[in-house]
């Protein structure tokens, strides 16, 4: 099965071509967020060195957010049209398990973090089992210091990644009980070959949608629900 | 801090020092009535950041975009009724992006503003030409603006 990955919701426009669980290509660039003007282009190049048409993709996935909201937009625009014109499913991965997908640890949980901005973020927690990404709390909208109490209420070693993790970095360090590992820099970026594993994973799992289906997921609450809080 | 405006001449000088002290990532707020002088102010100061185009109030269009020495967006709150319509325009990726975010009628969504920003309120004065600018905010842009303001205002 081939899958088409699609990643947009942050700085990263990017985007992979996988066969089952082989990335067999993948184009990114982390430069500026001009992802209406790059994204397109990139897939139409990728799969054009690959010399693979369009037509032999089974599946796309997509980084279904949260993230920046046109950034969500534009991934989401070209993931439903595609799935679309060509009849096949949308693979909706979580980001933050794409972004948590980046790192390997047997023994440690990763917690992705990725900048909201003005202290807040978004974030999952993930550990590895059998070669799969498993999610360990579905990922969530919050601020610095709410996850702070969370990490410390798991109270064991744990692996942060995610531009967040480097943002906040000092904070973390003064308030986590247990030192955690920071991820180097190069594992903070959000990947279309982490995507692509991931919604390989869902495919086999059956957990793919319609293009009709799919929203992006903004984790953000309504003004309605934040009343209410 | 407040500064009596006489004419366009002065609103061009206060639009020039605003202009120099804008960095990367500034959001800027104008408030006061209608006809207060909001847009001629951010067209001031968009002369001095090296946009050549003319800049027009963005009411219809909401949020315009223009290209000075960072990116200006430009926009005009007064038909957002809730901060979701808001959300929904991208806000956050403009107000958190490396560009100046200039924003008429900031009120409407001032729940929704950084806590960094220059606030200019206008208000009319006595005579058809005056204006009173009340410069409020946080941030070391906010602070370099004021101080350039005090100096220009006591060499009148």
């Amino acid at each position: 099965m081939k899958i088409l990955a699609i990643e947009s919701s942050s700085i990263t426009a990017s985007c992979a071509v996988s066969e089952n669980d082989v990335i067999l290509g993948e184009y990114s660039l982390s430069h500026k967020k001009t992802h209406s003007e790059k994204l397109m282009p990139l897939i139409e190049k990728l799969l054009e060195d690959l010399q693979i048409n369009i037509e032999e993709i089974n599946l796309i996935g997509i980084s279904e957010g949260p993230g920046s909201y046109t950034g969500l937009r534009i991934g989401a625009a070209i993931a439903k049209s595609l799935a679309y014109s060509l009849n096949i499913k949308i693979a909706a991965v979580p980001t933050m398990m794409s972004l948590a997908a980046n790192v390997y640890s047997e023994d440690k949980k990763i917690i992705s973090i990725m900048d909201a901005k003005a202290k807040r973020i978004y974030a999952g927690i993930y550990k590895w089992e059998n070669g799969k990404v498993i999610t360990f709390k579905e990922q969530f909208p919050s601020t610095v210091d709410d996850l702070i109490n969370i990490i410390n209420e798991l109270n064991e070693p744990v692996i942060l990644n995610g531009d967040g993790s480097e943002i906040y970095k000092n904070i973390f360090e003064e308030n986590l009980k247990i030192k955690p590992i920071f991820a180097p820099k190069q594992f903070n970026l959000l990947k279309s070959s982490s995507l692509a594993f991931i919604a390989n994973e869902m495919a086999t799992e059956n957990k793919t949608e319609s293009s009709s289906n799919f929203t992006p997921k903004y984790l953000r609450l309504s003004q309605a629900e934040r009343n209410v809080k | 801090m407040k500064i009596t405006i006489n004419n366009l001449q002065d609103t061009k000088k206060v639009g020039k020092i605003i202009s120099e002290n804008l960095l990367s990532g500034t959001v800027l707020c104008l408030d006061g009535d209608l006809g207060a002088g909001k847009t001629t102010l951010t067209q001031f100061i968009a002369n001095e950041f090296g946009i050549k185009e003319y800049i027009t109030s963005p009411t219809f269009n909401i949020i315009k975009e223009y290209q000075g020495k960072f990116p200006l967006y430009h926009m005009d709150v007064y038909r957002i009724e809730s901060e979701d319509d808001m959300y929904d325009l991208g806000y956050d990726d403009y107000i958190y992006s490396d560009g100046i975010c200039i924003i008429e009628w900031s009120d409407k969504i001032k729940n929704m503003l950084p806590e960094e920003r220059v606030n200019i309120y206008i208000q009319r004065g006595e005579d058809e030409n005056t204006r009173i600018f009340s410069v409020t905010g946080k941030g070391i842009v906010f602070e370099k603006i004021v101080e350039e303001l005090k100096n220009e205002n006591t060499c009148n």
